[in-house]
This record gives structure tokens, sequence and C-alpha cells, in this order.
């Protein structure tokens, strides 16, 4: 199922469910969900999309579990995570590699700001029906001083990794949307660094090229968009 | 390749403002172990070596002094939460993967920087 793009922005027509799961407990989680929230899932509902939250102590597995059978096109969130795991509220675990229903993914589009999901849940996910699953190999990282900065740095961090859902919303072919979110990262990088705010362009730059997307086999192969750096 | 010792009479008041908060920090080595700061490298001809020709304990230990400089410092990682600077120096320190990771992003920021300042610098431009 493809998301159907509004005839009119004023009277969108509901085309589409998302189900956003947001831990929402600690300053970082906290600092994503506030960003999210303002700037994205108001995005999401404008593109006709009927957006379910379950956020902070709602973000449970029980709760996720009853929803996401339901049918959700997309599933997006943001929570820490834990070997091949997806927590959510004070992290407790959410999605557990083997411990789910497969009803929950299938058919799905999955994106979740959270690391090490990438490789283990993610590829569970796709074995299980997913059509797409977006995440990350490692952190996401985000530098600041204090939580005033992390707000300012809210747009270029959390902004650059909503794109898969502000992409997606708008009907970009799944196969298409790593390589825009690829874009929307580097203008952020840039204009981190011509602000002068060059460690948090290279933190930046390092949370680009530890996303990952697999497709399903119906969608396309499994790819990532980036040659991962060099570690020293 | 230009070097970018002694170069700061090549390059323009507005960038060295834009870098302010880097010509304070450690770059590379002295042939005496101690470390050499951004501002210096650029004032004068020193013996050093710089970050592109360190070794990874060495990037290590400079990375960690460049942490510590900071008035403040938060990693927030969505993943384990945030860490503060002295765990992110432990972390650095121990060469873990958290400490790694910490290493790549300044070895991203200050490839770039250098490369920067050697294209500022250059005459030819």
């Amino acid at each position: 199922m493809t998301v159907q793009q509004s005839p009119s922005p004023d009277k969108p027509e509901t085309t589409a469910k998302a189900l956003a799961i947001e831990a929402n407990f600690d300053d970082i989680t906290k600092a994503a969900f506030k960003y999210r929230q303002r700037r994205v899932y108001r995005r999401l509902r404008k593109r006709g999309i009927h957006v379910i939250l379950l956020s902070g102590k709602k973000a449970i597995r029980r709760k996720v579990a009853a929803i996401a059978q339901d049918e959700i096109t997309l599933l997006t969130g943001v929570g820490h995570g834990r070997e091949n795991a997806f927590c959510g509220y004070e992290n407790e675990p959410i999605f557990r590699v083997g411990r789910y229903e497969p009803l929950e993914v299938r058919g799905k589009v999955v994106h979740l700001l959270s690391c090490f999901v990438a490789d283990g849940l993610g590829h569970d996910f796709r074995a299980k029906g997913c059509r797409a699953f977006f995440g990350y190999t490692e952190e996401f990282a985000v530098p600041f001083q204090d939580l005033d900065e992390l707000d300012e740095l809210a747009e270029a961090f959390f902004g650059s990794d909503a794109e898969i859902d502000l992409a997606f919303a708008e009907g970009v072919p799944l196969d298409q949307i790593l390589g825009r979110v690829q874009r929307k990262f580097d203008e952020n990088v840039a204009r981190l660094n011509a602000l002068g705010k060059r460690e948090a362009a290279a933190v930046l730059e390092s949370n680009r090229d530890l996303l990952i997307g697999l497709l399903a086999e119906s969608e396309r192969l499994s790819f990532t968009p980036f040659e991962p750096s060099r570690l020293v | 390749m230009m070097s970018i010792q002694n170069a700061r009479q090549r390059l323009s008041e507005n960038f060295l403002e834009s870098i302010d908060k880097q010509l304070k920090l450690p770059v590379g080595l002295r042939s005496d172990g101690s470390m050499v700061s951004l501002g210096e490298i650029l004032n004068s001809e020193i013996d050093a070596q710089l970050w592109p020709e360190l070794e990874a304990p060495q990037r290590a230990e400079i990375t960690a002094k460049r942490i510590e400089l900071q008035p403040k410092f938060n990693l927030g990682l969505i993943g384990t939460g945030v860490i503060d600077k002295e765990k992110a120096i432990e972390e650095v320190r121990n060469r873990s993967r958290i400490g790694m990771r910490l290493v790549d992003i300044e070895n991203r920021l200050l490839t770039k920087l250098m490369a920067e300042i050697e294209e500022k610098a250059d005459p030819k431009r």
C-alpha cells in the first residue's frame, strides 16, 4: 500500500495510519519527542496520515502490540535499544528479535530512531515481511553543552532523521528515501559548519553514515547508501 | 600538499574568528610527546606530528584532551542515554566502541578543518 498524496493540504484525505512510539522519558528522548511532536506528526497529519501516538508511559509493549496488528502503514519511533531490542518508556523492551507477532510488522514501513536495532531487529523485521526498515547500526549521537543547545540542535539532528517519515508521507518511493535523507543530512552538516558548530557537524555526519535501509525483495534489494567512514 | 604550519598570516580574520574555539585545542604532538594546539601550529614552524600522521593510540589521547578542554560536554546517545565529559574521556582512554566513535568524530572534524585551512592559506587561490 502506498501513501496517497492529499488532493488539498487544507482538506487531507486520510488514507494511511502511522503508529508513533515515543519513549519520551529522559533528556535525549524527550528532546526528540518535543521536536517530532512539533515538526513531524503535524506534517504527517497534514498529509492525511492518521497518527496514533504512544508516548511516555503509553510507550509500552502491551499497548504497541494491541495497535500494531491493526492497519498501520508506518511504524515510527524513538527509544533506546539494547541487544536486538527496541525499548520504550524506561527502557521496557517493545520489539525483541523473535518475540513479537509477525503481523505487527508485516506490510509496514518501519523507522526506528534507536541504536543497534538495524542489524538484528531490522533483518528480523524484514524476514517477517515488513516492506522497509530504516534504523541505525550504532548510537544516534547528539552533542550538547546544556538543554538549550540540545533544543537548538534538534532541527539539524532530529530533523535529518525525520526526513524518513516526511519522505514516506509525501509518497517518495521507498528505494529513493535514503537518497533524500542523505541530502537532508548533508544540508544540515553544511549549515552547522557554516555556523561554526564543527563538532556538531562531525557528529551529525557520523550519524548519517550509520543509517541503513533494508527493503523487502518486492521493493528492491537491501542497500546502504553511504560508505562507512574509516574508523581510526 | 601544503603545510598549515605558520599559515596564520595567510588566513583572513573572519575565518580565524570562525575557528576561534579550535585554535586552543590540540591537533598534534611535539617530538617530546607534548601536545600542540592548532593556534600554535598556525603561528609558527613547530617540529610536530599532526593528526593525519598520528597512530590510533595517539589520536585517542588527543581526542581525550580535546574533550577535556571543552567548557561543557555532554553526548546524548539514543541507545544508552547521556554521557558526560568524564565518562566520554574514560570511553576514549579505554578505546571502547563509544570511545572509538568519538575518535572517529574528531577525525572527521580535523580532516575537514585542516583541508579548509590549507585551501584558504594557499597563495595561488
